[in-house]
C-alpha cells in the first residue's frame, strides 16, 4: 500500500513538476535536461539509514541505441577498508580505530532497478572498476538494459535502494544529529557522445570514487522528497516546494530546475537566516554558536554575487542555501553543490581570519564553474578547482583588500596572490605533476597545490600577459559559451585563442598554445632576473681615425655612457617580459623582452646613466617564483634591509627574555 | 600589605642600586640577540644587496617578499634557524650561570665583588643552579603534560565535540589553572634560587627546596602578592611600549633607529622587571627568613 502510494505520488509530481517548468518559463530549458530525478525518502535517525523510491528519466542524446546504464554509488567508497576510496588514503585517513570498532561505515544498496516495460534489472547488475580494477571497489554499477534506449529517446526507470549514513567521512555523512547529504543516492554518469569533451566514442564517463577529486553528471530537474522527524530542519538544493507535517515526521519536498546534482543536509539544531538579492533568496542554515558570522558570510557572498553577474553571467536560480557546519561535522564543510553549499567558521575565529569568506566565496564561485560550465571535476580538476581559486582571489581581493584578503590579523596581512604563491611554491615539489592532470592521478601529492594554487596563478599570469580587458572578455565568452554543457580544457584554450587574436593580433604568437604548454601542460618554473646594470663612461675615439698619418692620442671623456641592463631567465618557463628601466634623471623607459633566451642585454648610449631596472614592475607574472630578484638598483636603498633585520632583531631580545621564565 | 609594598619599593630601590647588574643582564641579552640575529642580517643584506625588494615592507606588511625569501633562501634560512637553536641554548646555560652572581649581589648588597669574585661565586653555585633550574624545567613539563591530558580527555577530537564553545570554555579554565600553577611554580622558583645562594653548604637542592615551599606557603599571600605587585608593573610597561610602538611606525631610516631605541628602552625596563621579582624577593626573605629580620635597606636609611 505504501509502495503505491509513493510510486502514485512521484508520478503526480513528476507531471506536475514538468508542466510547471515548461509552463512557468514558457521558453526552452536552460539545460538539455538529460538526468532527471524524482526520489523519495525517508531517514531513519535510529539507524542512520535511508530508504528511498526514485524514478529517473534518462535522455539518449547520442545517435546510437545505449543499451546500458551506469550509476555511481559512491556510498559504497565507506563500505569497507578495500575500496579505492579508502584505498587511496581518503581525506580523514579512512577511520579511526573507534570508528573501526563502531562500525561507522556506509553503503548504498540498490534492492531494485525496473524499467519502464516492468522488467527487473537489477539482477544482471554488476560492480564495475574502470579505473584500478580493484574488484572490492563497488562505486559504479554497470546495469544492462533489456531493451536499449534509443537515440533521443527518454527512457524511465524505478529504483528502490537504501543507505547506511557514514558517521564523518570526508565531504557527507552524520555525526551527532547533524546529517549532510551529497554524493547520496545513485546518480547516472554522463553518456558521452563521439565529439564531446574529445570523446573519440560514444561512451559512459563514469568513475569510480577516488579520494581525491569529485564528480561530473549531467544537467537535469530533481524533485526530491525528504521525510525527517518533525524537530528537524532541512535545507536542500532548490527550493521548497512544501512542506507536510504528519505527526512525527515531515516530508520537505525540495525541487530545482537544471542542475548537475542535489544536496540536501538536516539537523534539528539548525538556524535559518535569510538576506535576498536580485531575488534570490540567499538562506543560511547555522548553529546557535556560530549566528554571529551570518553577516560575514551574507556580505562576503553578495559580493561575490556582484562580481560574478558583472563579469561572468547572470545566477539563474531563485535560491542559495549556505551550510555553516557543527564542530564535529567538519568534515562536511568548504563542499559545492548545486545552490547548495558548505563553508566552516569557528566562534572563536577573528574577524581577520577569512576562513568563512574564502570558503563561501570559494563554494560560491563553483556554482559557475562546474556547476553552470559542467566540466569533469575528476578528470580536470584545474577547470573548475583552479578557475574557483582564481576568481575567489578576484572577488575576495576586491572586497577586502588585495594585500589581505586571506588573512589581517596581528598585524600579518596575507593577500590571495600571495597566499597561492605560498601554496604553491612552498609545497613539497611544486614540480611534480603537471595543472592538467586528473585528480586521482596526483598519487604522490600535490594535488591542491597544483589543480588550485598554481592554476590560479598561471591564470593571474595569463591576464597579466594579455590585459584585464582581454581575460574578461575570454571568460565571458567561455561561460556564454559552454553554460550547462560539459566543455574540456581544449574548449577554454580554443577560446582563449581566438579572443585574444582577435583583440591582440599575433602580437603573442600565432595562437596561446605556447603558454598552455608550459603552464598548464609542463611543469617547468618561471623565474626572471635582472643581473645587472653597468654604465660606462663612453671616451672620445684615438688612434688613426681619417687616414694613416694623423694619430690622434688626446682621449677626451664624453658627456656620454654606454649602459646596459642584463636580464637572465634562470628557469624553464619562457614568457614575454617587461622591465622599466631608470635613469638618474629620475624618467624611465619600459623595454620588452620576448625572454626565450637565457639572457638579454639592454643597451642605451645616453648622457645619463641607468640607475634602476625593474622586471615586471605591475607584478604582472606572478608564476615568477622569485621577485625578489626582479629589480637591481645601483645605489640600493638600505632601509628595507634594516627594517627587516631591526625587526628580527627585537623579536630575538624579546624572545631570549621570554625564555628566561622557564629557567 | 603595607610591608609588601614596602618590600616592593625596596626591590626597585634595590635595582637601581645594583644598576651594574641591571645594566649587565640586558648587555647580555642584546649581545646575544646580536649573535643570533647577525646571520639573518648577513642573509638580508645579500637578498637585499642590489634591489629594492624589501622596500615595500616598510609600507605594509609585505606577504611576497616573505614567501619569497622563504622559498629562496629556504637553506640559508635553516642554517640561521640551527645556528640560532645552539645560541639561545647556550644563553639560557650562560644566565643560570651568572645567576648565582647577580643573587649573590643582592644577597650582599653592600659588599663590593671584583670582577673575579663575581665570576667565581657565578662558578661556586652553578651546578647547584643548573640542577635547581632542571627540576623545575621538569615541574613546568609535568604540570603542562598533566593538565594537557586531563584537557585531551575533555574532549579534543572535533568530531566529538557537541560545539567548539564547550572547546573554548575548557581552553580558558586550563589556561586559567595552568597560570595559577605556573605562579606558585615561578614564585617557589624565585624564591629557591636565591635560597640556593644563601644557603652556600647546602650540597643538595631537595631539603632547599622543601623548606621554600613550606615558606612559600607560610608567607603565600604576601608573596603572591608581591609577585603580583611585579606582574602589574611589567604589564604596565608593556602598556607603554605597545602605545609608543603604534606611534612609530618604522618607514625610514630615521624611524628605524627610533624604532630600535624604543625597543631597548622597552628591554631594559623589561630586564629590569625581571630582576625586580628577585630583588623584591631578597628583600622579602632577608625581612621573614634568614638573619637579618629586616629590609636590605632599614628604615632608618630609606625614610
Ligand atoms: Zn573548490
Amino acid at each position: 500500500m505504501f509502495a503505491y502510494f509513493t510510486e502514485m505520488r512521484i508520478i503526480c509530481y513528476l507531471l506536475s513538476f514538468f508542466t510547471l517548468s515548461i509552463t512557468l518559463h514558457g521558453q526552452s530549458p536552460l539545460s538539455p535536461r538529460i538526468a532527471n530525478y524524482t526520489i523519495d525518502l525517508s531517514l531513519d535517525v535510529e539507524q542512520k539509514q535511508v530508504n528511498a523510491n526514485q524514478e529517473v528519466i534518462w535522455k539518449n542524446i547520442s545517435t546510437a541505441p545505449v543499451s546500458e546504464l551506469q550509476f555511481h554509488l559512491y556510498y559504497n567508497a565507506f563500505k569497507n577498508s578495500e575500496s579505492t576510496f579508502m584505498k587511496e588514503g581518503s581525506l580523514g585517513g579512512g577511520l579511526s580505530k573507534d570508528g573501526i570498532e563502531d562500525c561507522n561505515w556506509g553503503w548504498v544498496e540498490v534492492l531494485s532497478l525496473i524499467d519502464s516495460a516492468g522488467v527487473e534489472l537489477i539482477n544482471g547488475a554488476s560492480y564495475i572498476q574502470p579505473e584500478d580494477n580493484n574488484d572490492q571497489d563497488q562505486t559504479v554499477l554497470r546495469v544492462p538494459l533489456a531493451s536499449a534506449v534509443q537515440p533521443g529517446e527518454s527512457a524511465r526507470f524505478r529504483m528502490k535502494w537504501h543507505s547506511q549514513i557514514p558517521k564523518t567521512m570526508p565531504r557527507t555523512g552524520y555525526n551527532m544529529d547533524y546529517y549532510f547529504m551529497v554524493q547520496w543516492f545513485p546518480k547516472l554518469g554522463v553518456y558521452e557522445p563521439a565529439g564531446m569533451r574529445l570523446a573519440e566514442e560514444d561512451a559512459w564517463n563514469c568513475h569510480q570514487y577516488h579520494a581525491q577529486g569529485e564528480y561530473y553528471s549531467d544537467f537535469g530537474n530533481y524533485d526530491v522528497s525528504i521525510n525527517v522527524p518533525s524537530d528537524f530542519v532541512v535545507g536542500a538544493s532548490g527550493e521548497l516546494a512544501e512542506k507536510i507535517e504528519a505527526g512525527e515526521t515531515t516530508t520537505w519536498r525540495y525541487v530545482v530546475e537544471d542542475v548537475i546534482d542535489f544536496g540536501w543536509t538536516a539537523s534539528p539544531k539548525f538556524e535559518e537566516l535569510h538576506r535576498q538579492w536580485k531575488g534570490v533568496d540567499i538562506k543560511l542554515l547555522t548553529y546557535p554558536e556560530h549566528v554571529d558570522c551570518a553577516p560575514r558570510y551574507f556580505d562576503a557572498v553578495v559580493a561575490a554575487f556582484e562580481y560574478l553577474d558583472e563579469h561572468i553571467g547572470v545566477y539563474p536560480y531563485p535560491t542559495l542555501t549556505i551550510v555553516d557546519p557543527p564542530i564535529h561535522g567538519l568534515f562536511t564543510g568548504g563542499m559545492e553543490y548545486p545552490t547548495f553549499i558548505s563553508s566552516v567558521s569557528f566562534c572563536f575565529l577573528p574577524e581577520g581570519i577569512r576562513t568563512p569568506e574564502t570558503l563561501v566565496v570559494h563554494e560560491f564561485v563553483h556554482q559557475y564553474f562546474m556547476q553552470m560550465v559542467a566540466t569533469h571535476e575528476v578528470e580536470e580538476p584545474w577547470l573548475d578547482e583552479g578557475f574557483t581559486t582564481y576568481f575567489e582571489g578576484k572577488i575576495l581581493d576586491g572586497y577586502l583588500g588585495a594585500d589581505q584578503s586571506t588573512i589581517n590579523w596581528l598585524g600579518f596581512k596575507i593577500g590571495n596572490e600571495a597566499f597561492n604563491r605560498a601554496e604553491f611554491f612552498n609545497s613539497p615539489n611544486p614540480q611534480i605533476a603537471p595543472a592538467s592532470t586528473k585528480s586521482y592521478e596526483y598519487t604522490e601529492g600535490g594535488y591542491g597545490d597544483i589543480a588550485y594554487n598554481k592554476t590560479a596563478l598561471w591564470l593571474n599570469t595569463l591576464e597579466g600577459l594579455i590585459g584585464d580587458a582581454t581575460m574578461s572578455e575570454i571568460m565571458k565568452t567561455y561561460f556564454e559559451t559552454w553554460k550547462f554543457k560539459h566543455p574540456c580544457g581544449q574548449d577554454f584554450i580554443d577560446i582563449v585563442n581566438a579572443v585574444v587574436r582577435k583583440n591582440h593580433g599575433d602580437a603573442l604568437g600565432e595562437n596561446m598554445d605556447w603558454f598552455f604548454d608550459q603552464a598548464l601542460y609542463g611543469t617547468d618554473f618561471c623565474d626572471y632576473a635582472v643581473a645587472s646594470i653597468s654604465n660606462k663612461a663612453v671616451d672620445s675615439a684615438v688612434g688613426y681615425l681619417d687616414n694613416f698619418e694623423d694619430c690622434i692620442t688626446d682621449q677626451n671623456t664624453q658627456e656620454k655612457y654606454q649602459s646596459k641592463v642584463i636580464i637572465h631567465r634562470l628557469e624553464g618557463m619562457k614568457l614575454p617580459v617587461e622591465v622599466e628601466v631608470f635613469f638618474e634623471d629620475g624618467i624611465s623607459e619600459m623595454k620588452y623582452w620576448d625572454g626565450k633566451t637565457r639572457g638579454h642585454t639592454f643597451a642605451f648610449l645616453s648622457n645619463k646613466k641607468v640607475v634602476k631596472a625593474v622586471l615586471d614592475p605591475a607584478q604582472k607574472l606572478p608564476i615568477d617564483k622569485n621577485w625578489i630578484n626582479n629589480s637591481f638598483v645601483v645605489e640600493p636603498n638600505k632601509s628595507g634591509v634594516r627594517y627587516y633585520f631591526s625587526k628580527f632583531f627585537l623579536a630575538t631580545q624579546r624572545a631570549l627574555e621570554s625564555l628566561m621564565v622557564f629557567i | 600589605m603595607k610591608e609588601v609594598f614596602s618590600t616592593y619599593l625596596s626591590g626597585i630601590r634595590l635595582l637601581f642600586f645594583k644598576w651594574k647588574v641591571w645594566l649587565a643582564v640586558f648587555g647580555f641579552n642584546i649581545i646575544f640577540a646580536f649573535i643570533i640575529a647577525r646571520p639573518f642580517g648577513a642573509l638580508l643584506d645579500k637578498v637585499g644587496a642590489n634591489n629594492e625588494a624589501s622596500l615595500e615592507g616598510l609600507k605594509n606588511f609585505d606577504a611576497n617578499f616573505i614567501v619569497d625569501l622563504i622559498n629562496n633562501f629556504g637553506t640559508e634560512i635553516s642554517l640561521v634557524a640551527g645556528q640560532a637553536t645552539f645560541f639561545v641554548v647556550l644563553y639560557l646555560i650562560l644566565n643560570i650561570f651568572l645567576s648565582g652572581g647577580f643573587i649573590e649581589s643582592y644577597v650582599h648588597v653592600f659588599q663590593r665583588h671584583t670582577f673575579g669574585e663575581f665570576l667565581s661565586n657565578c662558578a661556586k653555585h652553578f651546578w647547584r643552579m643548573i640542577r635547581l633550574a632542571l627540576y623545575f624545567i621538569i615541574a613546568q613539563i609535568v604540570v603542562a603534560a598533566v593538565l594537557f591530558t586531563i584537557y585531551s580527555k575533555l574532549g579534543l577530537s572535533p568530531f566529538e565535540l557537541e560545539s567548539e564553545t564547550i572547546l573554548v570554555r575548557n581552553t580558558k579554565i586550563m589556561l586559567a589553572i595552568f597560570a595559577v600553577i605556573m605562579i606558585w611554580v615561578d614564585m617557589v622558583n624565585e624564591y629557591a634560587k636565591i635560597k640556593v645562594v644563601i644557603d652556600t653548604d647546602r650540597k643538595f637542592i631537595l631539603p632547599i627546596l622543601i623548606d621554600v615551599k613550606f615558606f612559600c606557603l607560610r608567607h603565600f599571600f604576601s608573596i603572591l602578592f608581591l609577585f603580583l605587585l611585579c606582574m602589574l608593573t611589567f604589564l604596565a610597561i608593556l602598556g607603554v611600549y605597545a602605545a609608543l610602538n603604534d606611534v612609530i611606525v618604522m618607514s625610514s631610516s630615521t624611524t628605524i633607529i627610533f624604532g630600535l631605541l624604543l625597543g631597548q628602552v622597552y628591554m631594559i625596563f623589561r630586564v629590569g622587571v625581571r630582576l625586580l621579582f628577585t630583588s623584591s624577593a631578597v628583600d622579602y626573605l632577608r625581612k621573614n627568613d634568614w638573619g637579618a629580620k629586616h629590609s636590605v635597606f632599614p628604615k632608618k636609611e630609606s625614610a
